[in-house]
């Protein structure tokens, strides 16, 4: 084989756009590059981190000595804590997860952007406002105040009185459209942008984590827009979800809240596991170990995650079947993240190991989230959780998860690629400081709080009475605070002189394999000239060694095996037809994926609205009587009618076919009147009940009743703008354009989809009685 | 013990349909593979025991008269288990030279292989049967019980067909395998979790059981199993082990794709092709 691959020519390395000029600031805000927007997450994410981090200082303060009734109130205290747990979940983790994303995904498949840029700005403002609006609430009367949970009925109106939960709510739920766009992106982008020649399962594991992270992200995320939206009912129309002295279910919440809440755990984990499966093998002059079942058993813990978000709910009395099964299905999770760590151990054992900052940080993150994976496996022991549950020993658990876990990997990830983002190396002399001022000052502030937490002191309390060793532990803790304090402005200081005088990266700083280093640091603005030969996970191995590339030696010297489940049968090259979805990237038109992707998301989203509508049906049948005023036949006219337009858009597609551009717009706006004509129907409806005295404030039937038909008005509505819109861009040309066909095509699958998902609610609501 | 012991003996019923059935099976399989079943045969001998045990063991008895969660596990499985076992327990090569004879049974079986169809023949088979009157209707009549099993069995067979068939070649690539394993997996949690949290009265059958076995005192007093309690355990059955299931094959798919390591040609295809690209570029 001889190696004909073109050499790597580096280009001029243009420095990243300055702040300083006009032309400088609009291109970071208003670029499509996602190289830009990649930085413009971290950089946010690094804001909203010190915010969280200056509330987490005031909470330690306030609780450095026991019985502490001077420093700040318990309504602000109930703020601050809040404010920092869902500041750092929604506007530090799961942003810096998706701008590391954003910025090497396409890198690392030789693409040379995402597959949607201008979505992907619009997820980034999205963040952004959402997280301005979060925290405008401090101005506007007061910041939510009932925990990032928050656990309804507290969070709701009789409870929370100042607005805070509203901003709370709204503001979630613009962060959590951004992400869920960002999800979209990167399945459709790993999918469709693969560089030629390189195969769905040779992409690098960050790839692989954040695919399957991008899924978990698409089908957790409308749980909590419905939980959201419900609250929002409750809160601003006095709809009647979660208030029980109205029939409503509080424990409800708690459902949809953990539906999405315990998937986001791993949303938060996934790619730091990818980070760490980066960066590993990279010190340790090693492929990952087990590559296969490293990626497998990512999938498992995606998937176990919707099936075990019950144990969030062990203290609710749900019922010892609930609590038995959970409980063993949840310790199940420690077998997939166990075959990780191990995974991780042995493809440092026997390598040459070097101990740069950010393998220090990789190497702790094995030691500190094992640490949290135990306790987290305490927790599924039920009566082990009842008698820790809500105390200290829980945020022990969360913060050696989430910060011993994701932040440790993130700074793994920072100090391996710092250097391509800006072409300057991060100080090793400072990271070394960095590095131990973290881990001591980490593990001094929250291994103390397992043995607080087991010895009773509840969490989310603003002072504690002086029992013995109670203040000495805390002020453990809050010295072990401020530690970690000087170890952020340590990290801070460190890229600060190192963006001025780092030493030069180079294209290829750590000799490591994957493509993201074939290129130049910084990338140029196209990403790559030229690509290496892929034909393995280490292309860039290969190119180094042509000699001894992966691809002669099949991996880790193993001949391909059939697993169990595939039984006996002789392996069959299943992949030919890969390689070629693989290496051609023809699978389907991005628009279209990304269509469908988001029909599924939208699919989770009233499936739980219609679970909620069922769910008070079988708990509050007397809400019942108003379903009788229910007008089932007119409202089977106009179902007719939403029925007939997806036949019109389907008809305006073949004409479409058959180059009839005119035909086309006919179609298309039989297909607006058929829609009016549905939504008028349904104002109808509305107005019968309203003259009735039933209104969404009514009972649980009348507010899910509304609620779900509602939004399935809004997305009747906005389907007609879409297609009006359509057949409007229609009279400028755009059926005579190729691109037209995959336009309507686009557009009729969220018509159809609407107009399925009606015909689910018209059998729900008004057939099954 | 005694009273695990009292079911587990009382239990059985062999009704002759099922021993029918099952030797029919057998001897089809016997006769049609022509004895050439070597490597094969355990597989499909675990489908046929497991058939058994869940038709005629006290898994059946408890869930006809007095166990929801019973008749969940005997529904998983049916629906699951035992078409994933037939079909590993069908021999490659005569399946091959079969479908190389006639082509009919060429064209039928891609007809039926078309996975939106397999999908919702398993799925909604599944779902249908657990709607309260037709649920009752089965445990009312027995004829209607035989068919509601049997349409598990069809189904399930045909549910696995497209990411299991014999014909390896054939299966599903493994991304869109991927997409109708965990989507079924999703369709069956969202069903668990439907009848985890339906009233008890959904299935009334099982509220007042005429208690032919005379073991209704023991579940209910003895072991605490009420009807409501039934009822949970029965959706969370369906919801957490059935999930269980479908992820393990959702994990062999996984890692026998990333195990794969292609021949010499693919990657000299893969070569070529990025060599041409780099070079139009
Ligand atoms: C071995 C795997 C794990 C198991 C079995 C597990 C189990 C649990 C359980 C049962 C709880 C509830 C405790 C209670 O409130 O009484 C919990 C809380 C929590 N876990 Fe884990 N966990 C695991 C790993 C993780 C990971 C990897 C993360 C995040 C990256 C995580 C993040 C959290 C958070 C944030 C909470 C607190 C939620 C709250 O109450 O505010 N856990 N865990
Ligand atoms: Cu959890």
């Amino acid at each position: 084989m001889s190696n004909t691959s073109l050499p790597l020519v580096p280009e001029k390395s243009e420095p990243l756009p300055s702040l300083g000029s006009k032309e400088g600031l609009l291109s970071w805000i208003a670029s499509v590059d996602h190289k830009l927007i990649g930085i413009m997450y971290l950089v946010t994410a690094g804001i909203f981190f010190v915010i969280g981090g200056l509330e987490a200082m005031v909470i330690r303060l306030q609780l450095g000595v026991p019985a502490n009734n001077s420093f700040i109130t318990p309504e602000i205290y109930n703020q601050l804590f809040t404010m920092h747990g869902t500041t750092m979940i929604f506007l530090v983790v799961v942003p810096l997860m998706l701008g590391f994303g954003i910025y090497f995904v396409p890198l690392m498949i030789g693409a040379r952007d995402m597959a949607f840029p201008r979505l992907n700005l619009l997820s980034f403002w999205l963040l952004a406002f959402g997280g301005i609006f979060l925290y405008f609430s401090f101005l506007a009367g007061g910041a939510p105040d009932a925990g990032w949970f928050a656990y309804t009925p507290l969070s709701g109106r009789p409870y929370s009185l100042s607005h805070g939960m509203d901003y709370w709510a709204l503001g979630l739920l613009a962060v959590g459209v951004g992400t869920l766009a960002s999800g979209i992106n990167f399945i459709v982008t790993i999918i469709t942008r693969r560089a030629p020649g390189m195969k769905f399962t040779q992409v690098p594991m960050f790839v692989w984590t954040t695919f399957v992270n991008s899924f978990l992200i698409v089908l957790a995320l409308p749980a909590l827009n419905a939980a959201l939206v419900m609250l929002l009912a409750d809160r601003l129309f006095y709809a009647n979800f979660f208030t029980p002295d109205t029939g409503g279910a509080p424990i409800l919440w708690q459902h949809y809240f953990w539906a999405f809440g315990h998937p986001e755990v791993y949303i938060m984990i996934l790619p730091a596991w990818g980070m760490i499966a980066e960066t590993i093998p990279v010190f340790s002059r090693k492929p990952l170990f087990g590559f296969a079942i490293f990626a497998a058993s990512s999938v498992a813990i995606a998937v176990l995650s919707f099936a075990v978000y019950a144990h969030h709910m062990f203290a609710d009395g749900l019922g010892h079947a609930f609590d038995a099964l959970f409980g063993a299905s949840s310790e199940l999770i420690a077998i997939p993240t166990g075959i990780k760590i191990f995974n991780w151990i042995a493809t440092m054992w026997g390598g040459r190991i070097r101990f740069t900052t950010s393998m220090l940080f990789a190497i702790s993150f094995l030691v500190t989230f094992t640490i949290g994976g135990v306790s987290g496996v305490t927790f599924a022991v039920v009566p082990t959780d009842w008698q820790t549950t809500d105390s200290y020993y829980v945020v022990a658990h969360l913060h050696y998860v989430l910060f011993g876990g994701t932040m440790f990997a993130v700074f793994a990830g920072t100090y391996y690629w710092f250097p391509k983002m800006t072409g300057r190396m991060l100080s090793e002399k400072w990271g070394k400081w960095h590095f131990w001022t973290t881990f001591i000052g980490f593990n001094l502030t929250f291994f103390i709080q397992h043995v607080l937490g087991l010895m009773g002191m509840p969490r989310r309390v603003f002072t504690y009475p002086d029992y013995p060793f109670w203040g000495l532990f805390n002020q453990i803790s809050t010295a072990g605070a401020l530690l970690l304090g000087v170890s952020v402005l340590i990290f801070f200081w460190n890229i600060f002189i190192s963006l001025r005088k780092g030493a030069l990266a180079g294209d290829n700083p750590w000799d490591a394999w994957t493509l993201e280093w074939a290129t130049t640091s910084p990338p140029p603005e196209k990403n790559f000239d030229q690509l290496p030969e892929i034909k393995s996970r280490r292309p860039l191995w290969d190119y180094k060694h042509p000699e001894n590339p992966d691809w002669k030696q099949p991996q880790s010297g193993k001949k391909p095996k059939t697993t169990s489940a595939d039984f006996s049968h002789p392996a069959q090259p299943e992949t030919k037809t890969e390689v070629k979805n693989g290496s051609k990237n023809a699978v389907m038109d991005r628009r279209k994926l990304g269509m469908l992707i988001f029909i599924a998301s939208e699919a989770v989203f009233f499936l739980l609205l219609i679970l909620a509508f069922l769910y008070f049906r079988y708990q509050n049948p007397t809400a019942q009587f108003s379903a009788n005023n229910l007008d089932t036949l007119k409202t089977l006219i106009f179902t007719v009618c939403l029925v007939a337009s997806s036949v019109t858009v389907w008809l305006a597609e073949r004409s479409l076919k058959q180059s009839k551009a005119g035909r086309v717009i006919l179609w298309l706006a039989a297909t607006v009147i058929l829609g009016l004509v549905f939504l008028a129907g349904q104002s109808l409806e509305y107005f019968n009940l309203f003259d009735k005295n039933i209104d969404i404030r009514t009972n649980t039937f009348s507010s899910s009743f509304f609620t779900l038909t509602g939004f399935h008005g809004l997305h009747v509505f906005s389907g007609i703008v879409a297609l009006a819109t359509l057949a409007g861009l229609g009279f400028i040309g755009l059926f005579k354009r190729a691109k037209g066909l995959l336009v309507l095509q686009t557009v009729s699958y969220y018509w159809h989809f609407v107009d399925a998902v009606w015909l689910v609610i018209f059998t729900v609501v008004y057939l099954i009685k | 013990m005694a009273d695990l012991w009292q079911i587990l003996t009382t239990g059985w019923d062999w009704k002759p349909s099922v021993l029918v059935g099952c030797a029919a099976l057998v001897f089809g399989y016997l006769v049609v593979f022509k004895y050439r079943v070597r490597g094969y045969w355990p597989w499909f001998g675990a489908a046929v025991l497991l058939l058994l045990l869940a038709l005629v063991s006290p898994v059946d008895s408890l869930g006809d008269i007095y166990l929801f969660s019973a008749h969940m596990v005997q529904h998983l499985l049916l629906l699951l288990a035992v078409p994933l076992l037939l079909l590993a327990g069908l021999p490659v090569r005569q399946v091959r030279k079969y479908f190389e004879r006639f082509p009919l049974l060429a064209r039928l079986e891609r007809g039926i292989s078309w996975p939106p169809f397999a999908w919702l023949g398993g799925i909604g088979t599944m779902w249908a049967w657990h709607y309260p009157s037709f649920y009752e209707a089965a445990l009312e009549n027995e004829q209607i019980h035989i068919m509601e099993h049997f349409s598990f069995l069809v189904t399930g067979v045909i549910f696995w067909w497209p990411v299991r068939r014999p014909l390896a070649e054939n299966r599903l690539p493994p991304l869109r395998a991927l997409l109708y394993l965990v989507s079924a997996l999703f369709a069956s949690l969202v069903l668990g979790i439907i009848l985890t949290f339906a009233s008890p009265d959904i299935y009334p059958a099982y509220l007042s059981p005429v208690d032919r076995y005379r073991v209704l005192g023991l579940l209910r007093n003895g072991w605490g199993i009420t009807r409501e309690l039934d009822q949970q355990l029965g959706g969370i059955i369906m919801w957490v082990l059935g999930s269980l299931f479908y992820l393990g094959v959702i994990l062999s798919t996984v890692i026998s794709w990333f195990s794969e390591v292609g021949t010499e040609e693919d990657y000299q295809e893969a070569g070529e092709e990025s060599r041409e690209v780099s070079a139009a570029s």
